[in-house]
């Protein structure tokens, strides 16, 4: 168990199939497959860091790939995504998409391509991409990284991605930005908004808090390499442990796993057991302060002003910072969305919470 | 976040792709340099570059990477645009960062992804903890060491402390606390 610990990853997406992959409430791969299934062509996926969106995107992949050719690509492994011009990464999407399904035609006439007249390229590598997907019958495009774009260049190359949609079936990672706001003009009516959010761990309805409690607890034992829930009992104390981990997460699965590794490194230093809850406290402790450092002038009065609303009253440029950095984590309870701070952050400010 | 100097050495030994080192001064970072290639696990390599994107390379995957960039603001914006190169890597890329500097702000507001992966991987030797932790920590250095921070680092400048690798260590902690 604590060799499990010592090799926890929490900055590393699942690949597909992993078996330390544990299924969501809500907002996981098998929904978005289904959403791809039930005819939307076009979907964008958003969520904060650390979220698990190229996790599920992969268990989508999975899932999708036993009825259509799933074609799954990260962007950010390749291109610097400060950077990115929309041809160039068009035509690396449809490199790799013939090196998948091979067609010597089409690979030569994509190096005319990259050589046409800037004008007639975009048609020109359209039309490749479309006898390329044709070629390969039922096709799902899953293309994750766009999020960490500039939000001009995601929506070009978005735009370019989704035109691909009456042959192929489109799924694309995007920026928090194209939920909110005017950003969200991108996402006609056609574009199905798909969110990935942090999973409840306290509050009402109850039935919502213990399935994302369950959720968690089964993700961490399988990152732990420890039998499921369902098939051992494992030690109360780890579960504990675990519990009181998933709700300082406030249902992140990657704030879980850096607070779990981060405990056993303070056990470690202080030659404690790794169970003893204290060295949680102290990871949560530094966790908070990070997050507390990130914080700019007047952002501790908003904090404490949202917490527990729907967040509609910060302002919008206010809010999608602090989604993304996980200062404010979204959650959905029925049509109601309620925002608040990150329990860790929230006892560095003192904003009473209903958990601690 | 942390000053403790042995979760520099957690950091220096784990498995994480990268970290983050905030210094205050040119003293401090050369200090803290030095520390690092005294706490980093002997089987590990240990680098000092000032290219960030030494720390995309293959062959330096499992080399302990000391990133002193000239430029500390493109340094994080490189890695922040190109983070899931850094997945390969085995042994972190140890980002040094003036603290309150420029690129911290950037860090701290251009750069969700990378900060993101950053939690739990900092180590700032000053940083500015509340009041109550550092009475904490205090607490704990007394009970473990028999003598108050102040106390403990006067022993050990009148040469009345074995210098070992565990004592050399607990000269920061008990520096970092009696100062703070």
């Amino acid at each position: 168990m604590e060799d499990g610990f010592s090799k926890l990853s929490p900055h590393r997406p699942l690949r597909q199939g992993a078996p330390e992959y544990a299924q969501r409430p809500e907002g996981s791969g098998g929904e978005l497959a289904n959403e791809l299934r039930a005819g939307w062509k076009r979907i964008a996926i958003v969520g904060p860091m650390g979220v698990g969106k190229s996790t599920e995107l992969a268990a989508a992949q999975q899932l999708l790939s036993h009825d259509r050719f799933a074609f799954r690509l990260g962007l950010d492994l390749t291109f610097d995504m400060r950077r990115l011009q929309t041809g160039e990464v068009f035509v690396h999407i449809l490199r790799r998409f013939l090196a998948a399904r091979p067609s010597p035609a089409l690979e030569m006439a994509l190096g005319a391509a990259e050589q046409a007249a800037v004008s007639e390229a975009r048609d020109f590598r359209r039309d490749l991409a479309r006898k390329a997907i044709r070629a390969a019958g039922d096709v799902a495009l899953l293309i994750d990284g766009l999020e960490k774009a500039e939000d001009n260049a995601a929506r070009a190359l978005a735009e370019e991605l989704f035109a691909l949609s009456d042959d192929a079936d489109v799924a694309l990672v995007v920026p928090m930005s194209f939920a909110y706001g005017p950003g969200a003009a991108i996402l006609g009516e056609d574009v199905r908004l798909f969110q990935v959010r942090p999973v409840a761990v306290w509050g009402e309805p109850a039935e919502d808090a213990e399935r994302g409690r369950l959720f968690l607890r089964e993700l961490a034992l399988r990152h732990l390499h420890l039998p499921p829930l369902e098939s051992d009992a494992p030690d109360p104390q780890l579960l504990a442990l675990i519990d009181r981990a998933s709700t300082l997460s406030g249902g992140v699965p990657r704030v879980l796993l850096q607070l779990l590794r981060d405990a056993h490194r303070h056990a470690i230093v202080s030659k404690r057991s790794w169970l003893d809850p204290e060295n949680l406290e102290r990871a949560a402790y530094d966790h908070g302060e990070q997050l507390r450092r990130s914080l700019l002038p007047k952002d501790a009065l908003e904090l404490s002003m949202a917490e527990g609303q729907d967040g509609s009253e910060v302002p919008l440029d206010r809010k999608l910072r602090f989604l993304l950095q996980g200062h404010l984590l979204e959650y959905r309870h029925g049509a109601q969305v309620v925002v608040h701070v990150a329990p860790t952050l929230a006892r560095a400010l003192e904003i009473r919470q209903e958990t601690s | 976040m942390s000053a403790l100097t042995g979760n520099l050495m957690t950091l220096l030994g784990g498995n994480d792709p990268v970290a983050v080192v905030f210094y205050r001064d040119d003293r401090s970072k050369e200090s803290i340099l030095e520390l690092c290639g005294l706490l980093a696990p002997r089987e590990r390599a240990v680098i000092e570059t000032d290219d960030v994107c030494d720390a995309f390379l293959q062959e330096l995957k499992d080399t302990v990477l000391l990133v002193v960039a000239h430029d500390e603001v493109d340094a994080v914006r490189t890695l922040e645009g190109q983070r899931d190169r850094l997945l390969e890597r085995d042994a972190p890329a140890v980002l040094f960062l003036m603290q309150s500097g420029a690129a911290e702000k950037v860090l701290n507001q251009e750069a969700p992804a990378l900060s993101s992966f950053l939690r739990g991987l900092a180590y700032d030797p000053e940083s500015s903890a509340s009041e109550g932790e550092i009475t904490r920590r205090r607490d704990e250095f007394q009970l473990r060491h028999l003598r108050t921070p102040s106390e403990w680092l006067g022993a050990w400048q009148r040469g009345e402390i074995e210098d070992t690798a565990g004592s050399n260590l607990t000269v920061q902690e008990a520096w970092a606390l009696r100062r703070a």
